[in-house]
């Protein structure tokens, strides 16, 4: 189509090259002006702070002939109450704390049990020894511990066959316990082998980069 | 219910009440700090899969960029 032909490109023309950019200027663009105006003379100082009584419009003065005396009161301006002293603060601290106020502080022997065992950040519930002893007054009271105590042969059958499962669950805890130290050993190898690769890539990699940016 | 051949009920002497009691207590506490530990297994368990999730993330993305860094690097233009 002939009349298309406008869009075509012309072979060898070349368009002109546009004009270079006007250069910036930047030690005169970044200053700050001169500060061309100045206070006038004789206002230096600042007008007075009104009281706070200033707010308060005496409807009485201003308008007599009012058949009502309106009840508004504009609320005076709001100040902060002052800090009080430091040294009347400290008077109303108690000179000393009596001692039967004083928390009870556990000895050695009253800590809990579990606390030897436990694994870091687990708290375990604590069993003062006093609790410890005045439950087994209770029990004491309940059945008397001293003389011989009996179970039903039934039931006696019925803990014996708990133990064995107790024991079987624990052995079997000790073999996931055994297995899950396993996982854990080939876990750190594989991270160990990981880290390495890790270490060896970013080496490569620094090479590369070197050989590919700095020509 | 257990019983002799005359219809009574049979019982067992247990001697160290006192000890098997205590013993009893002590195995109830150890649970209950298996049980914590457990949930504290399980929360590390958690936060492992998280950062493994996040592990397989970047693997993939550092995988794709060696990709397009390939590609590029075999195929250029104008060769």
């Amino acid at each position: 189509m002939a009349f298309l032909n406008f869009l075509k490109k012309k072979k060898n023309e070349e368009l002109d090259i546009p004009p270079p950019p006007p250069i910036f200027d930047y030690q005169s663009k970044t200053e700050f002006p001169e500060l061309r105006y100045s206070l006038p003379e004789g206002n230096e100082e600042f007008p007075p702070i009104p009281s706070p009584d200033a707010g308060k419009v005496d409807f009485e003065e201003i308008h007599e002939p009012l058949l009502f005396k309106p009840q508004i009161e504009i609320p005076p301006p709001i100040f902060k109450p002052a800090k009080p002293k430091r040294d009347a603060l400290i008077e109303e601290i108690p000179e000393r704390i009596k001692e039967d106020e004083a928390p009870e502080v556990l000895d050695r022997e009253e800590m809990p049990i579990g606390n030897i065992m436990s694994i870091k950040g687990i708290e375990t519930p604590k069993i003062s020894k006093e609790a410890i002893i005045e439950e087994k007054k209770k029990l004491e009271k309940k059945y008397d511990i001293n003389k011989p105590i009996f179970v039903r042969a039934d039931s006696y059958k019925s803990i014996l066959s708990s133990i064995s499962i107790i024991k079987s669950k624990i052995n079997e805890s000790e073999s996931i316990v055994t297995r899950l130290n396993e996982i854990k050993n080939t876990k750190d190898k594989e991270f160990e082998k990981w880290k390495n690769d890790l270490e060896e890539m970013q080496g490569k990699l620094i090479y590369i980069d070197a050989n590919l940016f700095e020509r | 219910m257990q019983e002799n051949k005359k219809g009574m009920p049979v019982f067992v002497k247990i001697d160290e009440y006192k000890e098997v009691l205590d013993i009893m207590r002590l195995l109830r506490g150890k649970l209950d700090e298996a049980k914590r530990t457990l949930l504290k297994i399980n929360d590390l368990k958690n936060n492992e899969d998280a950062e493994l999730e996040e592990w397989r993330k970047d693997v993939e993305e550092i995988e794709k960029k060696i990709e397009n860094i390939d590609d590029s690097l075999f195929e250029p233009e104008g060769y």
